[in-house]
């Protein structure tokens, strides 16, 4: 047996150490990347230092131990830069005799120790509200159609873990646990039935079978730095004021985005930690710029109590790839929403294009918006939202994206973007989630 | 021949990883840190981990190629944690990096404006009065390091950016709040400022100069600290760069913050700021022999 000593959560790129332990002495140790073999030490320590390259990508690493007949006697694996949080829940579904879902039960595990603060069960999108998450029977539900049991987990330091299970409808007996979600775009009114696509979705050239359609309810992940969110805020409060003033009723929602089940969730610019190093290192640039006060000209207390705060960092690009992470997790149709000020510098470690690429790789849709004139360099086409009009227009054409979506459930395990359309799926109306040149030089 | 490819950028203690290029004859890697053999490299991706200790400390890091007889073919050196040459921040004044615990605004701003007014009120104009109130040297000059980050740790399991829950929107059952009510009202949560870690970068830009320098730190006893590095580190890097600390607060009693950082100056009236500005003043007079050098 081994085990890795470095968990890879997050996002990464470049050199980084890794560190195994097995279980046992063995006589040597190789790290394979994506299938190839990268490292290899013939004792301890243990640690390596495995290049991912310089762009985000989906990997899969494997720590071998070899004995010293060179035979594989252990091996460990972990996926980065995929979805896969620190802290991970699952289903178990108990069945009766006709082999329909009748009662449920939640597991969790966390990579350090700690219970949830708190457990959110929901039921096709309601809520079931005192339930006993380590076993509970389902409420009755139509078994001819397709049905969600999620869960939404938060433990301390803000980590937060999901489980979701699909069954009923065209999944019969068959639950989610070993399927892959593949999301796609539909030119027809509905999206097609599951029998009408076989063989239209490959894995290395050979047909994945493709179990069910759903055109599920959506995550909306929206990215926003400091001036931005400040703008926004503005717009909508400067119209929830003017229907105050003038006595008049306000619609449930000035800016209709969701229909039943779909989601939103904020991702901040401003990063609150990076990755753990074997090491400590300590970033300036997690620091805002220093302020010169010159050569004596307002004695020592003026300037310490009268200078501007200066602007905390902001990571742009990095956070959409962190919310570029968390969309792909959810198994539903999405779209990454990024809300920024073309103002403000962006201190990320990947660009613009290198975090398009990778959003590409996990088929999630990106769109950006822009609170300000001028140019957004490497993001693409811009969407202005500096005033109320542009803003409802902005989230119209984000409504009609999610509604294009829907998701296809494939057999089996599949990294992100492993499985691809064949040309049957184009005959059959569908298309990428996201277009094979975004992110690509224009 | 051989070049070091990681940019060991930052304050750095502890393992860290290093990879090198290097050119085709080479056989072997020595790694070298402050004079002492401390890993080899024999293959490629040519990379090690070098320990560096658990203190902030400045380093000579120094990798030596060798051909396959063990012949020396080449080598290169790095600083690490080595103040960097600032041409701006040299010159014949002196030089005080200050960081400003956000929580000690508010009372130094108070006697501040006291101050003010009492100086009004005796005829002294209006537009003299900030060069009037606590002079440092005619030379020396001020630069001001804000301890406010987002990012509240650098040894985090995961990268880290402050992130809401999944709202759902028109949610069945209740009072439905839909995008337009979530989309201005979401803001993380601030985190603590990051004072021993501010001081350090401090200490570091201010050693950058050569010259006269100081690093002052205006803290609350009630504030935490998210910082990577204890006070007791912060001070110790200092201490090797040369570079003395004030700690100031205007709290009356220092409490946690003398056992942390050591001596504190309480600054809580105007007698007190001026009798400690004018020690600080003092300092940065010293001559340079009395105050270390920088590695």
């Amino acid at each position: 047996m081994i085990e890795f000593v470095t968990l890879l959560l997050g996002l990464i790129s470049g050199p980084q150490v890794v560190e195994v332990r097995p279980a046992r002495p063995v006589a040597a140790v190789e790290m394979v990347l994506d299938g190839e073999t990268v490292a290899r030490r013939t004792g301890p320590p243990w640690r390596f230092v495995v290049d991912f390259g310089d762009d985000l990508a989906p990997h899969q690493l494997a720590a071998v131990a070899l004995d010293a007949a060179g035979r594989e006697v252990a091996r460990a694996s972990q996926s980065i830069n995929a979805p896969r949080e620190v802290a991970e829940a699952r289903w178990l579904l108990t069945q009766d005799a006709d082999g329909r879902p009748v009662r449920a039960s939640l597991t969790w595990e966390l990579l350090w120790a700690g219970e949830p603060r708190s457990i959110e069960i929901s039921f096709d999108g309601r809520v079931l509200d005192g339930v006993e998450p380590r076993g509970f029977d389902l409420p009755p539900y139509d078994a001819s159609q397709i049905h969600r049991l999620a869960a939404s987990l938060t433990f301390a330091d803000g980590v937060k873990a999901a489980a979701e299970v699909v069954f009923g409808g065209e999944f019969g007996d068959r639950v989610s646990s070993d399927l892959t979600a593949v999301p796609v775009r539909t030119t027809g009114r509905r999206a097609p039935q599951a029998g009408a696509l076989q063989g239209a979705f490959v894995r290395a050239g050979r047909p994945v079978p493709v179990i069910a359609v759903d055109a599920a309810a959506a995550d909306v992940v929206l990215v926003r730095d400091r001036a931005a969110q400040e703008r926004l805020a503005e717009l909508v409060t400067a119209v929830e004021q003017r229907y105050r003033r003038r006595n008049l009723r306000r619609p449930k929602d000035l800016l209709p985005l969701g229909s039943h089940g779909d989601r939103v969730r904020f991702v901040w610019t401003e990063q609150l930690a990076t990755r753990r190093t074997p090491g400590r290192r300590l970033d300036p640039g997690a620091f805002p710029q220093p302020v010169e006060a010159g050569e004596s000209p307002a004695g020592l207390l003026w300037p310490l109590v009268h200078s501007a705060e200066p602007a905390v960092p902001q990571r742009t690009a990095d956070a959409v790839a962190l919310a570029g992470l968390l969309a792909a997790g959810g198994g539903r149709p999405r779209v990454v929403v990024l809300v920024l000020d073309p103002s403000t510098p962006d201190r990320s470690r990947q660009t613009p294009a290198q975090v398009r690429r990778y959003l590409r790789l996990l088929q999630v849709p990106l769109r950006v918006w822009s609170v300000g004139g001028g140019e957004a360099p490497g993001w693409g086409k811009v969407e202005p939202v500096g005033d109320w009009e542009d803003l409802r227009a902005a989230v119209a054409a984000l409504r009609r994206d999610l509604r294009q979506q829907a998701v296809v459930w494939v057999e089996g395990r599949h990294p992100p973007g492993a499985v691809t359309l064949a040309p049957a799926a184009t005959a059959a109306g569908l298309r990428p989630a996201v277009a094979e040149t975004d992110g690509e030089p224009e | 021949m051989i070049e070091i490819v990681s940019l060991l950028v930052g304050l750095l203690s502890g393992p860290q990883p290093l990879t090198v290029a290097v050119g085709p004859a080479v056989a072997g890697v020595e790694v070298r840190l402050d004079g002492a053999p401390v890993a080899e490299m024999a293959a490629p991706p040519w990379s090690a981990v070098v320990d560096l200790g658990p203190d902030l400390a400045v380093h000579r890091l120094e990798v030596v190629a060798r051909d396959s007889a063990g012949g020396r073919l080449g080598s290169a050196r790095r600083w690490i944690n080595r103040p960097p040459a600032d041409a701006a921040a040299a010159g014949e004044g002196g030089m005080v990096v200050a960081v400003l615990d956000p929580a000690t605004r508010e009372p130094l701003a108070a006697l501040l404006e006291a101050r003010r007014k009492r100086l009004i009120s005796v005829g002294l104009d209006a537009e003299e009065l900030p060069r009037l109130l606590l002079p440092l040297g005619p030379a020396d000059r001020l630069r001001l390091l804000s301890p406010v980050t987002t990012a509240g740790t650098e040894n985090a399991p995961r990268d880290l950016f402050a992130d809401s829950p999944y709202y759902e929107l028109d949610r069945p059952g209740i009072r439905s709040r839909g995008f337009s009510y979530y989309l201005p009202r979401w803001w993380p949560e601030p985190v603590p400022p990051r004072l021993a870690d501010a001081v350090c970068l401090a200490g570091w830009q201010a050693a950058a100069g050569g010259g006269s320098r100081a690093v002052l730190l205006v803290a609350d006893p009630a504030s935490s600290d998210a910082s990577l590095y204890s006070p007791a580190e912060a001070r110790r890097y200092l201490n090797e760069l040369g570079v003395p600390l004030r700690v100031w607060t205007p709290a009356a009693d220092p409490g946690p913050l003398a056992a942390a950082w050591g001596e504190v100056e309480s600054v809580g009236s105007w007698p007190a700021l001026e009798s400690a500005t004018e020690a600080l003043r003092s300092l940065l007079e010293a001559p340079p022999e009395s105050r270390g050098a920088v590695p």
